[in-house]
């Protein structure tokens, strides 16, 4: 249909419709309507999204959108998470505080991901954005409880604290106070989450907070808050609909009760997490409010067996969320699949992920299982330690509304058990049924052939991971020759080289970010591809020394390739080299 | 506050701004919206429909008038039917809706989609 208006809207009106507009996608392509409309958006933006802090400066991005209230930005790639980014490698946060403290003072949320937050940075958000409401800290390092308190002290209107898998430093031995820096006229708490602190906090500070914020709706407590004080803070907050438990080793019947009372009032509690070391008895206090849950975590209960588990999940009718270690085994996940029919999401992580033995009963049957009596899973974490090309058709094919599928069978190439065959054609069945498949982490014996399989069927797919797998050039070039949609890319150990690199290098402009480890690329092709292509920054990590000190042909150690408007980075350590670097310059 | 425009509109007898047409498509519709405002789905229904009926002149001049009446259910419910219309569409196709004309430099708006459009475009949770 066809409008005719043209010129003839106000620009509040604009505005207005604007308002309404908030995906990425659909406010780039309102910006590029025409120029007025280009200014009109990137005034009225509120939210950005930087997927890689490096492929953008603050600058720029304060230059385009002048009047952002929400940042989100993810620094390093998400290998980090298994230890293969060298220490001090970057995701320094610290220049874009800097810079918002002075352009966006209307700054309400900040979310980070993956990066570097020193307590300076810390201190100056809470002291220049005095409408500051959310700050998530996921997987970031670099600040103390100092940071925390500064935050505590000074964000009036904080309504979001989410320390989510951080790493926090303890500078002195009363760190469990910067909670009591919280005003006593301070109420404004929703959701608080410091589960990932491995220090004591003050209980009186923490009870006295939860007390005084009705409308707190999230807390998740770390391990050092025993379950006896648990009772206390859930009759002050019995509005909870989210909570994280501390531990819970020592069952005692006093304890088991109080939590029974504490747990019976609190009618909106869907969400549970926690459960270090939590003793067995502790599970039937959580019964009573099992058929409400909707989100279970269970990663951390290494002492709850599969009897146990069988009995908390077969009470779970509403469950949509379940992580879960392997002790649930595959009768539990059978009990799971006939118990919980609006499952959307599993993650079963190992116990015992360096044993060389079975330690568990969790085979492939496991996830068959669940995809054959969860109609609404689509969202899948997997690890095992043995699998078959027909668990993976019959999982496909149960499962094509599936959108992320990650399996993670734990020895490095090891085949379909039955057939002693490849895993091509189990994982080729998931790409092609699974129409909506965006996201893919591949395990066991794999050749090229799964490669093409994904570059035909993967057009949806966005990030795939993969690790020792391949035979060579052929299978990297399948994937980044077919897969339309590919943003984020993570090889390692695998026998890929320079060619299929070089062959796609166009490819890589349309990509977030490459990372092969451990791979066949040659510090020449590096060179190469970072001089024809500007728009991208081709870093080679390498802690051996300059690249140069040996063979062109040798391959590095690791590789980041990623898009950048920006430019080469200027806080490179010395251990990452670029097509500028030669031995004399590379030292720093 | 919006009772007070429309009175001083039929008070004044040289406005323009709204013609009698549309004062009655406008005015009746907070009624409307506040009767099915309980249902989503009938809201949604409601906004397919106007869309289809209602010329896209009209439909203009709806959001002026709504727009000058101050009615802010009115243009809460217009600009977010539009928004709706153009949500997960091309550029082009956007530019269609509104009769609109690209008037970058050429290359500009190619520079623009290269350079800034990526950069803040999210992905997915790892």
């Amino acid at each position: 249909m066809k409008m005719m208006m043209g010129s003839s809207f106000p620009e509040e009106v604009l505005e207005h419709v604007f308002s309404f507009i908030e995906r990425d996608k659909d406010r780039n392509a309102i910006s590029t309507v025409c120029q007025s409309w280009y200014e009109i958006e990137r005034w009225s933006r509120r939210r950005v999204f930087v997927g890689n802090c490096y492929a953008v400066s603050p600058a720029i991005l304060i230059k385009r959108f002048p009047d952002v209230r929400c940042l989100e930005l993810k620094g390093k790639p998400h290998f980090a998470d298994f230890n293969l980014v060298p220490e001090g490698w970057g995701a320094y946060v610290a220049p874009w505080i800097a810079a918002a403290s002075s352009a966006y003072p209307w700054l309400e949320e900040i979310r980070l991901k993956r990066m570097v937050i020193p307590d300076d940075s810390l201190e100056l958000i809470s002291k220049s954005f005095k409408n500051f409401k959310v700050l998530v800290l996921s997987s970031c390092e670099g600040f103390s409880t100092e940071g925390l308190a500064a935050i505590a002290a000074n964000c009036r209107n904080l309504r979001e604290l989410d320390l989510r898998e951080s790493e926090v430093e303890d500078l002195n031995q009363s760190s469990g106070h910067w909670l009591s820096h919280f005003p006593d006229n301070y109420t404004s708490l929703v959701s608080l989450n410091i589960a990932c602190l491995n220090s004591e906090v003050s209980f009186t500070a923490l009870e006295r907070l939860v007390g005084r914020c009705p409308n707190l709706r999230t807390l998740r407590l770390n391990r050092a808050v025993p379950l006896d004080r648990l009772a206390i803070l859930l009759h002050r907050a019995p509005q909870l609909v989210e909570l994280g438990t501390g531990e819970a080793s020592d069952l005692r019947p006093d304890v088991l009760s109080n939590l029974l009372g504490a747990f019976s009032r609190c009618k909106e509690l869907k969400s549970l997490s926690g459960f270090w070391d939590v003793a067995p008895g502790y599970l039937t206090g959580v019964y009573p409010i099992c058929p409400r849950l909707t989100s279970l975590n269970l990663s951390y209960a290494a002492t709850i067996q599969s009897s146990d588990l069988i009995k908390l999940v077969s009470q779970c009718q509403n469950l949509q969320k379940l992580w879960v270690l392997d002790y649930i085994e595959d009768l539990g996940l059978e009990a799971l699949a006939a118990s919980c029919k609006d499952l959307r999401e599993l993650r079963v992580f190992p116990s015992e992920p360096f044993g060389v033995e079975p330690n568990v009963l969790l085979t492939e049957q496991g996830l068959v299982s669940v995809s054959e009596g969860c109609p609404k899973l689509h969202s899948v974490l997997y690890f095992c330690r043995q699998m078959s090309n027909d668990a993976l058709r019959t999982i496909a094919r149960n499962r094509p509304n599936m959108t992320r599928f990650r399996l993670c069978i734990i020895e490095p190439r090891t085949p379909d058990y039955l057939t002693l065959e490849s895993l091509d054609m189990g994982f080729g069945a998931i790409v092609e049924h699974c129409n909506d498949l965006r996201r893919l982490s591949l395990s066991g014996l794999l050749t090229d052939r799964v490669f093409e399989y994904i570059g035909t069927y993967g057009k949806k797919l966005e990030m795939l991971s993969v690790a020792f797998a391949g035979d060579s050039d052929l299978g990297l070039h399948h994937i980044l020759s077919g897969c339309e949609n590919l943003r984020k890319l993570e090889i390692r150990d695998c026998p890929f080289g320079d060619k299929a690199l070089l062959a796609n290098a166009a490819k890589l402009e349309t990509m977030r970010s490459l990372w092969m480890s451990s791979c066949s690329v040659s510090f020449g092709a590096c060179k190469l591809l970072g001089q024809k292509m500007p728009m991208l920054n081709v870093e080679v990590i390498d802690e051996r020394g300059p690249p140069d000190s040996r063979p062109e042909s040798c391959p590095v150690e690791k590789l980041y390739i990623y898009r950048t408007v920006s430019g080469p980075r200027l806080d490179m350590p010395g251990f990452v080299w670029t097509k500028d670097e030669d031995s004399a310059l590379g030292l720093s | 506050m919006k009772f007070c425009t429309v009175k001083q509109y039929f008070d004044d007898e040289n406005n323009n701004n709204v013609t009698n047409g549309i004062a009655t498509t406008v005015i009746p519709l907070p009624n409307k919206h506040l009767k099915i405002k309980a249902n989503n789905k009938e809201m949604e229904q409601y906004e397919q429909e106007l869309l289809r009926n209602v010329m896209p002149q009209e439909l203009t001049k709806l959001i002026l008038a709504a727009n000058y009446l101050n009615f802010k259910e009115a243009l809460d419910f217009f600009c977010r039917t539009v928004a709706n219309a153009i949500q997960n569409k091309s550029v082009d196709y956007v530019r269609k809706f509104f009769g609109l004309e690209s008037d970058f430099e050429p290359g500009e708006e190619e520079k623009l989609c290269k350079e800034f459009a990526w950069s803040f475009e999210g992905v997915d949770e790892d």
